[in-house]
């Protein structure tokens, strides 16, 4: 075998790992995990996150102000 | 065994990781690109000569800033995986959204089919150059997809870093090659005795449109990266912008200093035009620079590629305008698994045809498509929901002119791509047309038709 032909079977190989090891990672994940859980994501989560938070911050800062008598 | 929900995460849910800055979101934006300065856009040289080259990489150029600027605008605002679907969604509709999608998806699959079949063809022809031909470049065009699929199932964060790093390397050997030629200097080049005007006239230039785009395909694909990044008001427009300013320079500088040292005869078939004029440059340190960049540029596109297809296929099954099953997050890695998964075969299959130029046409007439609709979009956008109702973290100046612009130049674009490859797109078009039958028939009943809208926004304008 010359050294094409061996460079060919290295390449072949070497994807041939690397794409059965995610698609054994991947086999592994769906089985551990609860299908509910993986398909759990939703767009916007953060920024509705970050909303909330920031209103419970407004809310907080208008209470401390009238708490401090700086409130009507 | 199965891991509950509630044990998983404390809250029940698995989100993408924000975890991308400015810098990431330009890697993605113009490694994904950076090809098409390497080889692709000399083509445009044999349709309009190298004056039409460069007509042709301005006015696609100012194409694809005004898609840069639409783009920064919506994406500041609606800033989800999916990009320019999500944005579609939001603005016009589902079945829009639908064909936005899939424009994604294919454009990215088939770039990277290409990017795969560039070093496939690459090795090959340095097999070739020392002294032993015949390598078959079909394991390598599996091995770029499985390295880069591979990376991309790990992680976001390790695989833009190292996007980032080989887009710089290839974008720091354009410059290289700029300087090492010394192309300031009066007779260093020799634009004067190769420039010949527009040797098929304005239709020459109209031409080379279609090979213009390889200027900057793909840099449209930062806002695939949304909600990834830790600030997107901040991040994509400065990322996506900086790309945009960083590939106009590229491109006129690769324009000047190949056109200034070959014949535009032979670089308008030459399959590596930068590699070759740095080989008359007589360095051998530039050809070997220039060898290095042609290669990483090859693979940070395929590896932003993947990035973005993935993106694309895994926001419309969340929406279940495809089966929600793509929609899995995978819970330690935090990426969309099992969309990466689905575009290795895809992209395999087509990168084993060899047929680059087929591959590429079906990427370009899917980018272009996109491109078209977000004129749309920008307008419905302002309309619906003007600068004063909803917060933006970017406006983009001149509104309706970039929208208008864009518009104008997609049909330009299209006369140029149907001079050329007239079958390939109408073949394309029927492709799509069906798809969209068939969501209309068989799919829009699983939509989630209240929960897709998720943007804190209030009614538009008119409803």
């Amino acid at each position: 075998m010359n050294l094409l032909r061996l460079l060919e079977a290295a390449a072949w190989i070497t994807g041939a790992v690397l794409f059965g090891a995610i698609l054994l990672d991947s086999w592994r994940t769906d089985r551990t995990y609860d299908e509910s859980l993986l398909l759990s994501s939703r767009e916007g989560e953060i920024e509705k996150d970050l909303r909330e938070v920031a209103n419970g911050l407004e809310q907080l800062e208008d209470r401390v102000d009238e708490l401090s008598g700086r409130h009507p | 065994m199965s891991v509950p929900a509630s044990a998983a995460k404390p809250n029940g849910h698995l989100r993408l990781l924000r975890v991308l800055g400015p810098a990431h979101v330009w890697g993605l934006g113009v490694g994904i690109v950076l090809v098409g300065e390497f080889m692709g856009w000399n083509f445009s040289v044999a349709k309009g000569g190298a004056l039409g080259s460069l007509i042709a990489c301005w006015v696609v150029g100012l194409l694809y800033t005004c898609v840069a600027m639409i783009d920064s605008e919506v994406t500041s605002t609606v800033a989800a995986a999916g990009g320019q679907y999500a944005q579609s969604k939001h603005i016009v509709g589902p079945l829009m959204a639908f064909n936005v999608g899939l424009y994604l998806f294919m454009a990215y699959t088939m770039l990277l089919a290409s990017d795969a079949l560039v070093v496939g063809d690459l090795l090959k022809t340095v097999a070739d150059r020392a002294g032993a031909p015949g390598l078959d470049p079909r394991p390598f065009v599996f091995l770029t997809i499985a390295v880069f699929a591979f990376l991309n199932y790990r992680g976001v964060l390790v695989t833009l870093r190292l996007n980032l790093i080989i887009t710089a390397i290839a974008c720091g050997s354009i410059v290289m090659m700029f300087f090492a030629t010394r192309s300031w200097s009066s007779g260093a080049l020799l634009h004067g005795e190769l420039i010949h005007g527009l040797p098929y006239g304005w239709m020459g230039a109209i031409g080379a449109l279609h090979f213009g785009i390889w200027y900057y395909l793909g840099i449209e694909g930062t806002c695939q990266s949304a909600e990834e990044v830790r600030s997107p008001p901040r991040s994509l427009p400065l990322g996506t912008m900086a790309g945009m300013i960083t590939l106009l320079i590229a491109a006129t500088m690769t324009w000047y200093v190949c056109t200034g040292l070959l014949p535009w005869e032979y670089l308008g078939a030459a399959v590596v035009p930068l590699f070759d004029a740095a080989s008359v440059s007589g360095s051998a340190a530039l050809q070997i620079a220039l060898f290095v960049g042609t290669l990483f540029a090859a693979l940070a596109s395929a590896n932003g590629c993947i990035n973005d297809a993935s993106r694309a296929w895994f926001s419309m099954g969340r929406d279940r305008y495809l089966p929600e099953w793509f929609a899995a997050v995978h819970p330690r890695y935090r990426t969309p698994y099992r969309a990466i998964l689905l575009v290795v075969p895809i992209a395999a299959a087509f990168g084993f045809t060899g047929l680059l130029d087929q591959v590429v046409t079906f990427s370009i007439l899917s980018g272009l498509l996109g491109y078209t609709v977000m004129p749309i979009n920008m307008v419905l956008f302002r309309r619906k929901w003007p600068l004063d109702s909803i917060k933006r973290g970017y406006v983009h100046p001149g509104h309706p002119i970039p929208a208008l612009v864009l518009l104008i130049l997609c049909g330009l674009t299209y006369f140029s791509i149907y001079l050329g490859y007239g079958r390939q797109l109408l073949v394309m078009l029927g492709f799509y047309v069906l798809a969209s039958l068939w969501f209309v028939s068989h799919r829009y009943r699983y939509v989630r038709r209240g929960a897709q809208f998720t943007m804190p926004w209030p009614r538009p304008r008119g409803y």
